[in-house]
């Protein structure tokens, strides 16, 4: 399937997108994104670890700081990223207007 | 102290199922290798255990790369066997769940499903291949067919083996495969 800017995220996508707007290591991602979703998100590390590549090959995030110095690798949104999160921000309000209007919340 | 099991198992969900009952009565799998399991005393229900199909060998650097970030997430590897790794968790340290979305479960499961139907084919063209040549023998008079038909049959009990050991992450793949035509 041809992924274009247009596609919707996967949730496991944007929640870690969202976590990474200061820089997190893996774990790191894990605990903020359960705190954001009131505990409902769990990440398992399978799911982070596939995400967090498929991320880093997009440029959507950037591993942070020397890796040869601290262990564990923290990663940051870059501008690309921010523009996904923009674009599903866009897309989910289009989601829920008209969700709300067909159930006249 | 340590407890030395000597155990085949073919299906890893049953393993894993074993691995968690072992350490919820306080043995916590330390050591794996060819079906000698050996165990250190730990406090009942200390560790979850999981049990993951990598998709190269440990010793790669994408294992390693993988296995490293699981560690920084509480996650250790304590054995591995040949492509399959053994992981476990403080269960203090929450749920342990390596794949929490469809598509990377399904991912997971598509894994195992196709290492169980390579193995089970290999066996059945084997069994194909040694039946053949002892039809061939029975029928020209040129050679001894018993051992033909005895590996055939070995063969291709194996390979119905291998078969039905990957019935369970079959049944998954399918299952996730139609949860995904809905849902993440």
């Amino acid at each position: 399937m041809q992924s274009t800017e247009k596609s919707p995220l996967t949730e496991a996508a944007y929640y870690i997108l969202l976590s990474l707007y200061s820089p997190l290591h893996g774990y790191g991602i894990m605990q903020k994104v359960r705190e954001m979703s009131n505990d409902r998100v769990h990440l398992g590390a399978g799911t982070l670890y596939g995400a967090i590549s498929t991320l880093l090959d997009r440029q959507w995030i950037a591993s942070v700081g020397d890796s040869a110095v601290s262990r564990k690798k923290e990663y940051i949104i870059t501008d690309a990223g921010r523009a996904a999160v923009k674009n599903e921000i866009l897309r989910l309000r289009e989601l829920i207007e008209n969700g709300k209007r067909m159930e006249k919340l | 102290m340590k407890h030395v099991i000597w155990k085949l198992c073919w299906d890893y969900e049953k393993e894993e199922r074993w691995l968690n009952d072992m350490a919820a009565k306080g043995f916590a799998l330390y050591s794996y290798s060819w079906g000698r399991y050996v165990f250190e005393e730990c406090e009942p229900g200390e560790y979850v255990y999981r049990l993951e199909l990598l998709k190269d060998l440990p010793s790669k650097p994408e294992s390693m790369a993988y296995l490293g970030f699981l560690e920084e997430t509480g996650v250790a590897c304590v054995a591995t066997h040949l492509r399959w790794v053994y992981l476990r968790k403080r269960s203090a340290d929450g749920p342990f769940d390596l794949y929490t979305d469809t598509r990377s479960a399904l991912n997971h499961y598509q894994n195992i499903t196709n290492l169980w139907n390579v193995l089970a084919f290999f066996e059945i063209v084997a069994s194909v291949a040694n039946f053949g040549v002892g039809f061939y023998r029975l029928m020209s008079g040129t050679g001894e067919p018993l051992f033909n038909f005895l590996f055939g049959s070995l063969f291709l009990v194996l390979g119905c083996l291998f078969y039905y050991v990957g019935r369970s992450p079959r049944a998954k793949t399918r299952e996730l495969s139609a949860e995904q035509n809905i849902r993440e």
